[in-house]
C-alpha cells in the first residue's frame, strides 16, 4: 500500500509541492507570528519610554528646607527617600543645590548667580578641563565663565546664600556639558544654558555642610525595563508611595509619569487588539487556503474514490490511500514550516524579554496545532463526502449542475455574520470589540461568497452570448469559469486575499500618512533647531546671512503655551521670517490657504528700514530739562548684518542746536535705526536693568516736560546722519506700541523732531517710557489666527514678542497653525521684532526650521553666527517615534498577514491549476483537433484561469476598498487621541500599489499555470 | 472534392518500431473506404496520418496531390476527424461540441446553430443538446462526436471506431449517415474492426501488423431490396 500511495504521490507531484508548500507557508506563518506580536507588545513599552521626552520619565522626589532654616533637613532624607521608593526599572540620582551668588575676590565685576549643586556621579556626564571636584569646598564652573571673566584652576571664590556665612570655594576646572538632553540631568535645570544662573557642581560633602539645601532624588524610566512591566501594578506603586512622600513632606512629582505609563497601557491594549486580529485572520487565512488546496487534492482523487466503490466499498486501505495524499504533504510540509517560523521568529526578533519566549512558544505551538488540525478535518470531511456522493459523480470531471444546500447554509452563515460583523463596527466604531474588529476581512469574505455565486451564472451568460455572435475565444474562455469544478471556492479565497492586500496597503498608506501629517504639524520644517540667540533680530540677522538665498533656513520664534485655549493670551504664537514660509513642511491650506497668499498677508510690504552706513553717526540736536538737570539722547542701531544692537548717547545737550559725533565703527556696512530714547543726567548703573531702560546706558529717567530737538547734520558725510526728511516727518515715528506705553510727545518743526517727555498723571496706570521708534513696519499688526476668535468689541492686542502686546489685526483666519495645532497666532518676524524692539525673556524658544535639502553643515554655520544648536527635532524622528506605536505596529504586522495570504491564494491557484491540467489539455488538443484555431486554444489555455483569477482581483480590490473604509471607522489612531487632523481619505496610489502586487504575484501563476497547460496540450496534439 | 492518397507510409511513435510500414492508399471523391484490422493493427494510427496529427517518417499523404503539411493545413483542406474517444470538451454541452467545431470551421454562427440542431436530430440527440458530456451515456457521447464530423460537410471524413459503442440501429444510422457523405461526394475512410460495418464500404483494406493489405476495391453485392448493411 505503501509503494501505491508513493507511486500516487509522484504521479500528482505537482499537487503534493503545492500542498506541501502551502502548509509550510501557513504553518511557518502562524510559527512566526507569535513572536513577531510578543516582541511587537514588549517594544510598545520600550519606544514609548525611549521617545518620550526625559519629563515624562522623571520622578522628581526633593525636600526642600523650610525658612529659615529646617533642623531636621539632612542627607539622611536622600536615604528615607530611597528607601520608600526604588522600584525596577528607574536609574536614580541623588544630589543637591542651593542656590546664591559667586564673587570672586579679585574680579570685581564678577557676581553672578549661581546654584551650587552636587550631583551623583556628574563627572561622568560632563567633559572637564581640571579635575572633578572630590573635596569639600571644590567646584568647576561652566567654560563660558572662564572666557567671560579671567578665571582660572585654583582661583578662590565665594558663595553667599542670602545671609549665610559666605561659603569659600575653590575652582579646580571648567566643564562643559556633554549632552544637556541625556536623562540623567533630570528636568535639566542645572544645565538650562538659556536661565540666567550657571551651575557649579561640587563635592557630595555639600550635602552635610550647607543648610539650605534641596536635596532631590530623581528617578528616570528606563526603556528597556519596560518591555515587560506590570504597568498597572508600577501605576499603582507610583502613586500610594509618592503619596507617602508627599504626606513625609516630600515633594513629590510624576505627573507627566503617570500619563506616560496610562498611554503605554492603552497602546500595548491597541497593539495586542491589532495583532490578535492579523493572528485570527492568518488562522482563517490558512484554514481557508489548505481547505482549497486539499479539496482539489481530494478532488482528484474522486474518481480514485469512484472506481473503488463502483468494484465495492472503499477499504481501509483504500482510505489510507486517499487521506495519505492530501495528509502527508499536509504534515510534512506543517513540520518544515514550523521548524522555518521557530527559527525566523527568533532570529528577526532578537531577544525576548522575560517570559515572553515561553508565552510566545506555546501561542506558536497551539496556532500550528490549529491550523494542522484545521487542514486534517478538511481531509476527512471532504474525504467523507465522497461516501454520500453517488459514484457516477465522482467518476465525473465537471460537476452536476445542481445546487449545493449546504454549501448555500454554510455561505448564508457566512454573510450572515459578516453582516453582523460591519454593521456592529459601523455602530459602534473604534471602540468596538470582539467580532466586529474583524469586520474588514468578514465584509471581504461576504462580498467573495455573493461574487463565488453569482460568477457561474454570469459566466455562462457571456459564454451563450459569445457562442452566438461566433466569438469563440470568448465563448469558451466564459464556458470553462462557469463549469470547472471548485470555481467557488477559489474564488473566493483569491478575492479575500485580493481584499486584505488591498485593506492591509490603504491602512498601511494612511497610517504613514497620518503620522506624516502628525509629524510635520507638530515639528513644523523638515528639521527644526532650537538655538540659543540674544533676540529675535539677531536670530533673524544671523539665519539669513547663513542662508541668504532664503531655500534652506528660516528663523521663527515660538511661545509656546499650554493646551487650554480661553484667549488670545493662552494660544501659542508663531513669528515667523514669512519671506521664507514655503519651508514649513507639508504647507495645508488649513494654515490659512495658499503659502505665498499668507506670507503676502502677514508681509503686506516690506520695512521701510533707516539706514545708516558709517563708521560714525552725526547729528544735530538740542534739550532742555524744565529741572535744569542734563538732557542726553540714546540712539539705537541694529547691525544689519548681524543684528547686534548698537547704542549710542549723545549729551549731554544743550539749549542750542549743535552737532554731535560719535564713533560707530560696526555700523560701516550699515545699521538700522531702532529709535531714539530722551535720557536724564548721567549715573553709574547698578546693572540687572532692562536694555530699554535708561539705566542699561548708565543714565537717568529724564524728567517729565524735557524736550529734545533732533535735526540732521547737513555738513556731515553721506549715510552718517538721520535722514532731514525723516527727521521732519513726524509719521515716520511713533512711541511704544503696549497697551501701558506712555511715550513722547512727537512732532516736528523746520528744525527736525521734537520730542516732548510726557507727565504721567498720579495714579494712571500707565508706563512712561521716552522712546520715540522709527515707523518702519505698519502697524496694526497682521496676524492669522486659528482656534480662537478675538473680541469684535476691543482693541484686539497680540504679543508677537514676550513683552508688549501691540494693536493688531486679524487678516485671516486659519483652521490649523503649524507646532500649535488647532489654535495659534501666525505673526512676521520682522514685523514683530520692529514693533517690539525690546521683548522680554519669557519662554520663547528661538528655532531655525531647515528644509530637507539644507545643507549639512549649516548647523555648524549657524554655531558660527553665535546661534548655538540647544535641540534638534525632525520630522523622520518624529515619524519613527509615532511609527512604534501600537496602531502603527498592527498595521504592518496585518499587512505581512495579507501578504501571506496572497502568496496562499497563488499556491491555490497554482493547486487548482495543476489538477486541471491533464484532462483540460487532452480536452484542448481535442478542439484542436476538430478545427479550433491555435491562436484560440491558447486563449482558452490561458484565458480560463485568468478570468476566473483577473475576476477575482477586481472584485477583490473592490472588496478590499470596502474593508478599507471600514477599518477606517475602526482605526484606533494616535495613543494620546490625537486628532487635530481628520483619518485622511483613502488615496489610489496604495489600491494601484495592491493591484500590481496582487496581478504580479496571481498573474505569475496564471502564467505558470497557463504555460504547463498548453505545453501539455501540444504534447497531447 | 479531393482525392486522398497515401503513398508508401510509415509511420512509428518516436523512435520506435513502425506502427504502419509502407502502406498506399487512393479514394477517390465519393468513395467510402473500410480500414480494418484487429486492435492494434494501426488503423487509428493511419487516420491520424490522413488526418494530418501525425507526421509520416516516410511516404507523403496528399489531397489531389498536395501533402499534407499539418493538421492545421488538413482543417483548412476540410479534413474532418471522428476519433475513437470522441474528442469532447466536458466543459461543453453536446450542442455547444458540435456548435464550436462548426464556428472554428469558418461557419457562420447562425448556420451553427441549424446544423448543429440538424446533426444531432439526424443522430437521435435533440432531447441531449443542453447536457453536459458527462452526462451522457458512452453511446451518446459516440453519437455526439459522429454528429459534430458529419454536421461539418468535411471533404474528407475519417471515421475512427465510431461504431463501436452502438446499438444496431444506431449503427446503421451511422453508417447510412457516412454512406450520404460519400454520396455528397466526401472521402470517408472508417476504421473498424467490424466486418459486417465493412461490408458496406466501397472498398476495404486490412491492416495487419501494419502493412497494408487491400480485400477489395469494389462494394459487396447488396440483395435486391436491401441497403446498407448485410447481416
Amino acid at each position: 500500500m505503501w509503494a501505491v500511495l508513493w507511486s500516487a504521490l509522484r504521479v500528482r507531484r505537482g499537487q503534493t509541492v503545492v500542498v506541501t508548500l502551502v502548509a509550510l507557508l501557513a504553518t511557518a506563518s502562524l510559527a512566526f507570528a507569535p513572536w513577531y506580536a510578543t516582541k511587537a507588545v514588549q517594544e510598545i513599552g520600550v519606544a514609548a519610554v525611549a521617545g518620550a521626552p526625559v519629563d515624562d520619565r522623571l520622578v522628581a522626589i526633593s525636600w526642600r528646607p523650610t525658612w529659615p532654616a529646617d533642623q531636621s533637613a539632612s542627607p539622611e532624607l536622600l536615604a528615607e527617600a530611597q528607601r520608600q521608593f526604588h522600584p525596577a526599572g528607574f536609574t536614580t540620582v541623588v544630589g543637591g543645590f542651593m542656590s546664591g551668588d559667586l564673587h570672586h575676590p579679585r574680579v570685581s565685576d564678577l557676581s553672578v548667580d549661581v546654584s551650587l549643586a552636587y550631583r551623583e556621579g556628574v563627572c561622568d556626564h560632563l567633559v572637564v578641563q581640571g579635575k572633578c571636584p572630590s573635596a569639600p569646598g571644590e567646584v568647576v564652573l561652566p567654560v563660558s565663565l572662564m572666557t567671560e571673566f579671567p578665571l582660572k584652576p585654583g582661583d578662590e571664590m565665594v558663595v553667599t546664600v542670602g545671609s549665610d556665612t559666605p561659603l569659600r570655594v575653590r575652582v579646580v576646572g571648567f566643564y562643559r556639558v556633554s549632552d544637556p538632553a541625556e536623562p540623567y540631568w533630570g528636568d535639566g535645570s542645572l544645565v538650562d544654558t538659556s536661565a540666567d544662573q550657571v551651575t557649579a557642581f561640587t563635592a557630595r560633602s555639600i550635602l552635610q555642610e550647607a543648610s539650605r539645601i534641596t536635596y532631590t532624588y530623581d528617578l528616570v524610566a528606563q526603556p528597556q525595563a519596560f518591555a515587560t512591566a506590570d504597568l498597572e501594578r508600577l501605576s499603582t506603586t507610583l502613586s500610594t508611595r509618592l503619596s507617602r512622600l508627599r504626606a513625609d513632606g516630600y515633594s513629590a512629582s510624576a505627573t507627566e509619569l503617570e500619563e506616560l505609563l496610562a498611554r503605554i497601557m492603552r497602546d500595548r491594549q491597541t497593539v495586542t487588539t491589532g495583532v490578535g486580529v492579523g493572528v485570527v485572520v492568518l488562522v482563517l487565512l490558512t484554514w481557508f487556503a489548505l481547505a482549497v488546496v486539499i479539496r482539489e487534492t481530494v478532488v482528484q482523487a474522486r474518481r480514485d474514490v469512484g472506481w473503488w466503490r463502483l468494484h465495492g466499498a472503499p477499504s481501509f486501505r483504500g482510505w489510507l490511500l486517499v487521506l495519505g495524499q492530501s495528509a502527508i504533504p499536509l504534515v510534512c510540509g506543517a513540520l518544515v514550516g514550523t521548524a522555518i517560523g521557530l527559527v525566523a521568529g527568533r532570529a528577526v526578533v532578537g531577544t525576548i524579554e522575560g517570559g515572553g519566549a515561553h508565552d510566545a512558544l506555546v501561542l506558536c505551538l497551539l496556532l500550528v496545532g490549529l491550523a494542522l488540525v484545521g487542514g486534517l478535518v478538511t481531509v476527512v470531511a471532504a474525504q467523507l463526502s465522497t461516501l454520500i456522493t453517488p459514484v457516477g459523480e465522482l467518476l465525473r470531471r465537471m460537476p452536476v449542475r445542481r445546487a449545493g444546500w449546504r454549501r448555500s447554509l454554510v455561505d448564508l452563515v457566512l454573510v450572515a455574520l459578516a453582516t453582523y460583523g460591519v454593521a456592529q463596527a459601523l455602530l459602534v466604531g473604534s471602540g468596538v470589540g470582539g467580532l466586529p474588529l474583524l469586520a474588514p476581512t468578514l465584509a471581504a469574505l461576504a462580498i467573495a461568497l455573493v461574487a463565488a455565486w453569482a460568477v457561474p451564472p454570469f459566466a455562462a451568460w457571456v459564454a451563450a452570448r459569445a457562442r452566438r455572435s461566433g466569438r469563440l475565444a470568448t465563448a469558451l474562455v466564459a464556458a470553462v469559469v462557469a463549469r470547472r469544478p471548485e470555481t467557488h471556492r477559489l474564488f473566493a479565497l483569491v478575492v479575500v486575499a485580493v481584499a486584505l492586500v488591498a485593506t492591509a496597503f490603504v491602512g498601511w498608506d494612511t497610517a504613514a500618512r497620518m503620522q506624516w501629517q502628525r509629524a510635520a504639524l507638530e515639528v513644523g520644517g523638515h528639521r527644526v533647531i532650537t538655538v540659543d540667540a540674544e533676540d529675535a533680530a539677531q536670530l533673524l540677522a544671523g539665519v539669513r546671512a547663513v542662508d541668504p538665498d532664503g531655500t534652506q533656513a528660516m528663523a521663527v520664534v515660538e511661545q509656546p503655551v499650554g493646551d487650554d485655549v480661553t484667549s488670545e493670551v493662552d494660544v501659542p504664537t508663531l513669528a515667523v521670517d514669512s519671506t521664507r514660509l514655503a519651508l514649513v513642511a507639508g504647507w495645508r491650506d488649513e494654515y490659512g490657504g495658499d503659502v505665498e497668499a499668507v506670507a503676502a498677508a502677514l508681509r503686506p510690504t516690506d520695512p521701510r528700514s533707516v539706514v545708516l552706513r558709517s563708521n560714525r553717526i552725526s547729528l544735530r540736536a538740542a534739550g532742555t530739562d524744565p529741572a535744569g538737570t542734563s538732557v542726553s539722547l540714546r540712539i539705537r542701531l541694529r547691525v544689519q548684518a548681524s543684528g547686534k544692537p548698537v547704542d549710542v548717547v549723545v549729551g549731554p545737550l544743550t539749549d542750542e542746536l549743535r552737532s554731535y559725533t560719535t564713533d560707530i565703527s560696526s555700523c560701516s556696512a550699515g545699521c538700522r535705526l531702532v529709535g531714539v530714547q530722551v535720557l536724564g543726567p548721567a549715573q553709574r548703573s547698578e546693572g540687572g536693568a532692562s536694555a530699554s531702560d535708561p539705566d542699561a546706558v548708565g543714565h537717568l529717567p529724564a524728567s517729565p516736560g524735557t524736550q529734545v530737538v533732533i535735526a540732521a547734520d547737513e555738513e556731515a558725510e553721506r549715510g552718517s546722519t538721520i535722514p532731514a526728511a525723516v527727521l521732519a516727518e513726524p509719521t515716520r515715528w511713533r512711541p511704544g506700541l503696549g497697551p501701558r506705553d506712555l511715550g513722547p510727545g512727537i512732532s516736528a518743526g523746520e528744525d527736525g523732531l521734537h520730542l516732548r517727555v510726557s507727565e504721567v498723571p498720579d495714579d494712571a496706570p500707565v508706563d512712561r517710557s521716552d522712546w520715540a521708534f522709527v515707523v518702519d513696519v505698519p502697524a496694526p499688526l497682521p496676524v492669522i489666527v486659528a482656534g480662537w476668535r478675538p473680541d469684535p468689541s476691543e482693541e484686539l492686542r497680540i504679543p508677537p514678542l514676550p513683552g508688549a502686546a501691540v494693536p493688531s489685526e486679524v487678516v485671516r483666519r486659519a483652521r490649523l497653525m503649524p507646532r500649535g495645532g488647532k489654535s495659534g497666532t501666525l505673526v512676521d518676524l520682522t514685523y514683530a521684532e520692529r514693533l517690539v524692539p525690546f521683548p522680554i525673556t519669557e519662554g520663547e524658544r528661538y528655532e531655525v526650521w531647515l528644509s530637507p535639502t539644507a545643507s549639512p553643515s549649516i548647523v555648524a554655520e549657524l554655531r558660527e553666527v553665535g546661534l548655538t544648536p540647544l535641540r534638534e527635532e525632525s520630522i523622520p524622528e518624529r515619524v519613527d517615534q509615532l511609527a512604534a506605536q501600537g496602531s502603527a505596529v498592527a498595521v504592518r504586522f496585518q499587512t505581512a498577514v495579507a501578504l501571506v495570504g496572497l502568496a496562499l491564494a497563488t499556491g491555490a491557484v497554482l493547486m487548482d491549476a495543476a489538477r486541471e491540467r491533464p484532462a483540460r489539455a487532452a480536452e484542448l488538443a481535442a478542439l484542436h483537433a476538430q478545427g479550433l484555431g491555435l491562436k484560440v486554444v491558447r486563449v482558452v489555455g490561458y484565458g480560463g484561469f485568468a478570468a476566473i483569477v483577473g475576476t477575482a482581483v477586481v472584485v477583490g480590490l473592490g472588496a478590499g476598498l470596502v474593508g478599507a473604509g471600514i477599518a477606517r471607522v475602526l482605526y484606533p489612531g494616535f495613543v494620546d487621541g490625537w486628532n487635530v487632523v481628520p483619518t485622511i481619505a483613502i488615496q489610489p496610489h496604495p489600491v494601484a500599489t495592491a493591484a500590481a502586487v496582487t496581478v504580479v504575484a496571481l498573474g505569475s501563476a496564471v502564467a505558470a499555470a497557463g504555460a504547463a497547460l498548453m505545453s501539455l496540450a501540444r504534447a497531447r496534439s | 472534392m479531393p482525392t486522398v492518397s497515401v503513398d508508401g507510409v510509415t509511420v512509428a511513435y518516436g523512435d520506435g518500431q513502425p506502427v504502419l510500414q509502407d502502406v498506399s492508399l487512393v479514394v477517390e471523391p465519393g468513395r467510402m473506404v473500410a480500414v480494418c484490422g484487429r486492435s492494434g493493427a494501426g488503423k487509428t494510427t493511419l487516420l491520424s496520418t490522413i488526418a494530418g496529427l501525425l507526421r509520416p517518417r516516410e511516404g507523403v499523404v496528399a489531397l489531389d496531390g498536395v501533402p499534407l503539411r499539418d493538421r492545421d493545413h488538413a482543417v483548412a483542406q476540410r479534413v474532418v476527424l471522428i476519433p475513437q474517444d470522441n474528442g469532447l470538451a466536458t466543459f461543453l454541452t453536446a450542442g455547444e461540441n458540435v456548435e464550436v467545431a462548426l464556428l472554428a470551421n469558418g461557419v457562420a454562427p447562425p448556420d451553427a446553430r441549424r446544423r448543429t440542431g440538424e446533426a444531432l436530430e439526424r443522430l437521435g440527440l435533440a432531447a441531449q443538446r443542453d447536457q453536459l458530456v458527462e452526462e451522457l451515456s458512452g453511446g451518446q457521447q459516440q453519437r455526439t462526436a459522429i454528429a459534430r464530423g458529419v454536421a461539418l460537410r468535411g471533404d474528407v471524413l475519417l471515421a475512427d471506431e465510431v461504431t463501436s459503442e452502438l446499438d444496431a440501429a444506431t449503427r446503421q444510422i451511422v453508417l447510412d449517415l457516412l454512406r450520404e457523405e460519400a454520396n455528397r461526394g466526401a472521402v470517408v475512410v472508417f476504421a473498424t474492426h467490424d466486418s459486417e460495418a465493412a461490408a458496406v464500404c466501397d472498398a476495404e483494406l486490412h491492416l495487419v501488423d501494419g502493412r497494408a493489405e487491400l480485400v477489395r476495391t469494389q462494394p459487396v453485392p447488396v440483395e435486391p431490396g436491401r441497403t446498407g448493411l448485410v447481416r
